[in-house]
């Protein structure tokens, strides 16, 4: 038989079918593939003369460090779905789900549990990575979704300073051995609004960073930040911020220290970008940090944060707004079983006169906070940390003025008994 | 409830759980005794055969064999892979709990017994722990499993006593996700001669059929893989095998492995294997 092209090809076919063993070994195979299961849940029982309230007892703008905050049911799951394949190519999918975070009431079982509008069940984060490309470098990733990039949090006012949270896009990689990145972000200050505006007012930001670099004493974090915003007078703005992760203060332990910037859109710390963002040109911010841990013995260990956030012109349309913390929490760890903790905190917020139409006493708050409270676990280092602890949180402000601004109604000082149950896993 | 109160009930139900708190003994490390070791050569030891993909989670404890290795006497679990795998993804993890993990060593072995290759703890991970799982040593290793069909773990003697601290989970977790980095201490793990294991085989590519005939293997593998009927005759290393196999399973009485390998023997062209059955047989009634 001679072999005509029709001939070369069928044989050319069954040569490629026949050879399915090797097919197989292709660069896409997958050699690794596999769900985590992230979770965290937090349930704050407090009571305040026989009701549960709705304050965060000031926690939220540096004024307290105690267990008193809210979210009554607030329960989180990260998924993480991750894949590698033959030829270096790794992907992961991560979703993140929230529910009740920032909730007060306390809710029963009658059903549906929407009757507040607030905080019920979202996607906090939906977002695909890719990396390990031949063509990008195997460091290079990139990825596209809804998510939250470089966060970070004081360790006792439990605040995020730096993010960026919402829809977007972007690459990382390694420039001369450290982290490097590039995102476009955006978030709509109206999403999930009730009664959003007609007109909408996006939100973007141009995130650059640079990460991991070896300044002998630790590692710096370089970030900068470009935002804008739809359809506003003032829209435009930029942050920039150095964060030094370090030893305890050249002691056993870490700590975080950080000084940050931002004008405009961005007068939020600077780099903490989110649905949140915006200003005028006159929103100018100062923002200064350094918290860690001490590790004092096997047993002791001490948690410390020191903050300050202050206008250089207006901050959140407040002219001169300054805010401050100190706080510190001592923790012994009895046994694998019980670890006592003890928070104190000073707090200090004070503004020019008339700022939020403040005026007398309300112009300058300085809240002393002091707790004791109880964790009481399962074996510390299993799984996760389901653990229930017991407070007593005293918070007592300068004058009635200042305490009323941060929930407390009747007299200068307040005393919240409570148990803050959560789990890590 | 007054403040005064709250601190009383508070910090009396401390006191008492204080009261609760158990220091752990320190375990000694003693040497294993030699006339404990099951067997003078890898080939007689217990090889546990494992599909072509699998998970099996094991334990190596007080009951496990122990061996003679280059590095001491240990107790050990050996494996052999699928007679139908031949490039092989092997997971081998060792959980950290209660304090204690077995620090594992993995060594591979060619069809003659001989160690070929040799995974020391320092070419394994740690993971920290999931929802599902325990933090853990982690090893991700391909085998070719024509070349190194066997292998064995066990816990070398200079490992046990040593302790590794490793970042607590929650940590580990606040870093990823960028949460509120939880105050914790990180746990540590004293390597012990006893624990738990797992390992995960997914075989990746099978193992060609002319590649079984030529190696002499175990029972097993041409029980699983050769062809009902074969014209060629076996190689003089596999035909002394079955008729030694074959001799020994009757003499230890175990006359149903006795008549498989005996069907098998019969399949790979072992001509006289019937006779060499018999006579086996006979001598053992005598």
């Amino acid at each position: 038989m001679k072999l005509n092209k029709y001939n070369l090809l069928a044989v050319a076919v069954s040569s490629a079918l026949l050879s399915g063993s090797v097919l197989a070994e292709s660069g896409t195979d997958v050699l690794k593939d596999g769900w985590e299961v992230n979770g965290y849940g937090s349930m704050n029982l407090r009571m305040l003369d026989g009701e549960s309230v709705d304050t965060e007892f000031g926690r939220t703008d540096y004024k307290t460090a105690g267990t008193h905050g809210k979210s009554t049911n607030q329960i989180e799951f990260t998924v993480k779905k991750h894949t590698e394949h033959q030829n270096g190519v790794w992907s992961n999918f991560v979703v993140r789900t929230e529910f009740g975070n920032g909730n007060s009431y306390a809710y029963s079982s009658s059903g549906s549990q929407k009757k507040n509008a607030d905080a019920q069940f979202e996607i906090k984060e939906g977002f695909v990575e890719i990396g390990g490309f031949s063509f990008l470098g195997e460091d290079t990733s990139i990825w596209a979704g809804q998510r939250f990039l470089n966060r970070s949090a004081g360790i006792l006012s439990g605040e995020f300073w730096k993010q960026s949270s919402g829809v977007g896009a972007g690459i990382q990689t390694k420039l001369a051995g450290n982290t490097a990145g590039f995102a476009i972000m955006t978030a709509d200050p109206d999403a999930g609004s009730v009664t959003p505006s007609t007109e909408r007012t996006t939100l973007r930001s141009y995130d650059f960073y640079y990460h991991g670099v070896d300044a002998g004493i630790g590692s710096l974090d370089f970030d900068f930040k470009y935002m804008q915003q739809a359809n506003v007078d003032d829209d435009t703005g930029f942050g920039a911020s150095v964060t030094l992760n370090s030893s305890y203060y050249g002691l056993d332990g870490w700590t975080q220290n950080a000084i940050a910037y931002g004008k405009g859109t961005a007068q939020n710390r600077g780099v903490n970008f989110g649905g949140w963002s915006g200003g005028n040109d006159n929103a100018e911010s100062i923002f200064l940090t350094s918290y860690g841990v001490l590790n004092i013995s096997e047993n002791w260990q001490m948690g410390s944060e020191f903050t300050y956030f202050a206008a250089l012109d207006e901050l959140f349309t407040a002219p001169g707004l300054v805010r401050y913390i100190a706080a510190v929490r001592p923790s012994y760890k009895v046994n694998d079983n019980l670890r006592l903790e003890a928070t104190a905190s000073y707090g200090h917020e004070e503004g020019d006169d008339g700022y939020w139409g403040r005026s007398g006493d309300a112009l300058e708050s300085n809240i002393i906070n002091a707790e004791i409270a109880a964790a009481f676990t399962v074996n510390a280092d299993y799984f996760g940390r389901p653990q229930i602890k017991p407070y007593v949180s005293y918070i007592s402000a300068d004058d009635e003025a200042s305490a009323s601004l941060i929930g407390i109604d009747n007299g200068k000082s307040e005393t919240i008994v409570g148990v803050h149950t959560e789990i890590w896993f | 409830m007054n403040i005064k109160n709250s601190l009383t009930a508070l910090l009396t139900c401390l006191f008492l759980s204080a009261c609760s708190s158990v220091e752990l003994p320190s375990k000694s490390v003693y040497s294993l005794d030699t006339s404990k070791i099951c067997c003078s050569h890898f080939s007689q030891f217990p090889w546990i055969e494992l599909n072509t993909v699998e998970q099996v989670d094991f334990t190596i404890d007080s009951d496990s064999p122990i061996g003679e290795f280059s590095d001491g006497n240990s107790y050990f679990s050996a494996f052999s892979f699928s007679t139908r795998s031949m490039k092989v993804q092997l997971q081998l993890t060792s959980l950290m709990s209660n304090h204690s993990v077995v620090a594992p060593k993995l060594i591979t072995l060619n069809p003659n017994f001989e160690v070929v290759r040799t995974v020391n703890l320092d070419e394994f991970s740690i993971a920290t722990s999931s929802a599902f799982s325990a933090s853990q040593f982690q090893l991700n290793i391909e085998i070719d499993a024509s070349k190194t069909p066997y292998f064995i773990i066990y816990s070398p003697e200079q490992y046990l006593g040593q302790v590794i601290k490793v970042k607590h989970p929650a940590r580990v977790r606040a870093e990823e996700f960028g949460e509120v980095m939880p105050m914790v201490t990180d746990p540590s793990y004293t390597y012990e001669r006893f624990g738990s294991l797992k390992l995960n085989v997914n075989t990746l590519s099978l193992r060609p059929q002319q590649q079984l005939m030529t190696a002499p293997r175990t029972k097993a593998m041409l029980l699983q893989t050769s062809p009902q009927t074969s014209d060629t005759s076996a190689l003089p290393e596999t035909e002394l095998f079955y008729k030694q196999s074959m001799t020994d399973a009757i003499k230890n009485k175990e006359f149903e492995k006795a008549l498989s390998l005996l069907e098998e023997a019969k399949k790979v062209g072992i001509k006289d294997a019937e006779s060499v059955f018999i006579k086996a047989l006979e001598t053992t009634n005598k």
